[in-house]
């Protein structure tokens, strides 16, 4: 009885130590679809927002201000981006709607964790740019978001859906 | 006279000291031709394991005809290329043959770099040749029957394969670059084309897409066809694709083609990238829904 006691907070402690670590499990109340729909919206704000950056670069689409709202739409959430990648919410774990977030996201968590922190980096660097409206240095610092940022980590974790 | 000696001794001292430079050149410098070669044909992608010492190989390639794994082209001398000579590895592109006389799968696709000149095989080799070696000896080829019969291989070079570099045809400089950059050295055809039975690549379908490309995915049809390939995209599309990885519709691209971008045609010069996207806009559009 006296070594449960002592276990107890010990095993608390771990338990808490893994929930810290690993990717957070999808809650019952939570409805995994819901989840789906909610990042593949946030997926297409940021195509969105690399259309109005692309539309400024390629044809002078739009102002400045425009480019750095734009950035900021994915600097912040990429913040917030692993939040929207519970276990359990892989391509294999959720059929409707079908999601492209293969299975190898929670097996690479730290990279996927990583990667969407270089994203922010990324695009926060394109905001800075835009705001200090430094139209020679946004050409690169685009090409590294969409690179470093976006591709890095469609490149490994994503699947292309039809 | 006087003053004409001095001119003289000065260009004899610029003669001598440029001598130097030039045999101390550094070919594996980054900004030397081999490495444009180099991070143009995008070696580093396919020679490098996900965390592994770069260009020492073990990739796994996973293809319809089996499991690939690359070999290590840094210049270790015996799990690497160290050992080789300049011919050997020019005979190794251009031919697709090892030193010892073994014949390389297609899955290294030197029915590609076949068309390499000599000149970018030399400079590519001399950057290769000044990278880190390493003695990483990947895993060897895991193929299902009856690919796993090298000697098929006879069969598929008879069929598929012309070696050398191509004729210009009258193209005109830039188409015949763009034609370089794509078949040469980014080897678009070997994903983008797709693939016969016996693995060849269906040159009626030039970069039409493929159903089933390397690593499993859908390729898709990068001709100027309008609705099944990529004629509706403006040049201004097709330059953020090849730099950014950005398409039209605000998205990036995924999987191998991420790779592609990353390791090859976003290092492209501005005049490269120019010349690859004159070329797919040249091609005959081809009806191809992959």
């Amino acid at each position: 009885m006296k070594s449960w006691h002592v276990a107890a907070p010990v095993m608390a402690g771990l338990l808490l130590g893994a929930a810290l670590t690993f990717a957070p499990a999808v809650s019952q109340a939570e409805d995994s679809a819901t989840i789906v729909h909610e990042r593949q919206q946030l997926m297409k704000d940021f195509g969105s927002a690399m259309k109005t950056i692309g539309g400024y670069l390629q044809g002078g689409i739009g102002t400045t201000d425009d480019v750095a709202a734009a950035a900021g739409v994915i600097a912040e959430g990429a913040a917030s981006l692993p939040d929207h990648f519970p276990a359990g919410t892989s391509m294999d774990d959720v059929m409707d709607p079908k999601t492209g977030a293969k299975p190898v996201i929670w097996e690479q968590w730290d990279q996927f964790v990583t990667d969407s922190q270089t994203l922010e980096a990324r695009a926060t660097a394109v905001q800075e740019l835009a705001m200090a409206m430094d139209d020679a240095a946004l050409g690169d610092a685009f090409q590294a978001l969409g690179n470093d940022g976006c591709g890095s980590c469609h490149k490994t974790f994503r699947e292309k859906l039809e | 006279m006087r003053s004409w000696n001095r001119l003289a001794g000065a260009a004899l001292a610029a003669a001598f000291l440029s001598l130097p430079a030039v045999a101390q050149e550094d070919q594996g410098a980054e900004d030397s031709p081999g490495a444009y070669v180099f991070h143009a044909a995008g070696c580093h992608g396919c020679h490098t394991a996900k965390d592994g010492v770069a260009l020492a190989g073990g990739r796994a390639l996973e293809t319809p005809f089996g499991t690939f794994f690359s070999p290590n082209i840094t210049p270790d001398p015996e799990h690497g290329i160290g050992a080789w000579s300049l011919e050997d590895f020019r005979r190794a592109m251009r031919h697709g043959v090892s030193p010892d006389g073994e014949t390389y799968y297609p899955s290294f696709p030197y029915d590609n770099f076949t068309r390499m000149s000599d000149a970018d095989i030399a400079a590519l080799f001399g950057y290769l040749m000044a990278q880190p070696a390493s003695d990483n000896a990947p895993p060897e080829h895991d193929l299902s029957f009856p690919y796993n019969m090298r000697s098929l291989l006879v069969v598929w070079r008879w069929l598929y394969f012309e070696p050398g570099p191509r004729p210009d045809d009258g193209l005109d400089p830039q188409l015949a670059r763009g034609r370089y950059l794509a078949d040469a050295l980014t080897h678009c055809g070997a994903c983008h084309t797709p693939r016969t039975m016996l693995g060849g690549t269906d040159d009626d379908l030039y970069l039409a897409g493929s159903a089933e490309g390397a690593e499993g995915d859908k390729v898709p049809n990068i001709t100027p066809d309008a609705t099944t390939g990529i004629g509706d995209w403006s040049e201004g599309d097709l330059l953020f694709l090849l730099k950014a990885g950005m398409m039209p519709d605000g998205d990036v691209v995924s999987g191998s083609m991420a790779e592609v971008v990353q390791e090859s045609t976003r290092n492209y010069s501005d005049e490269d990238i120019a010349a690859l996207i004159a070329w797919l806009r040249h091609i005959p559009a081809i009806d191809n829904k992959p």
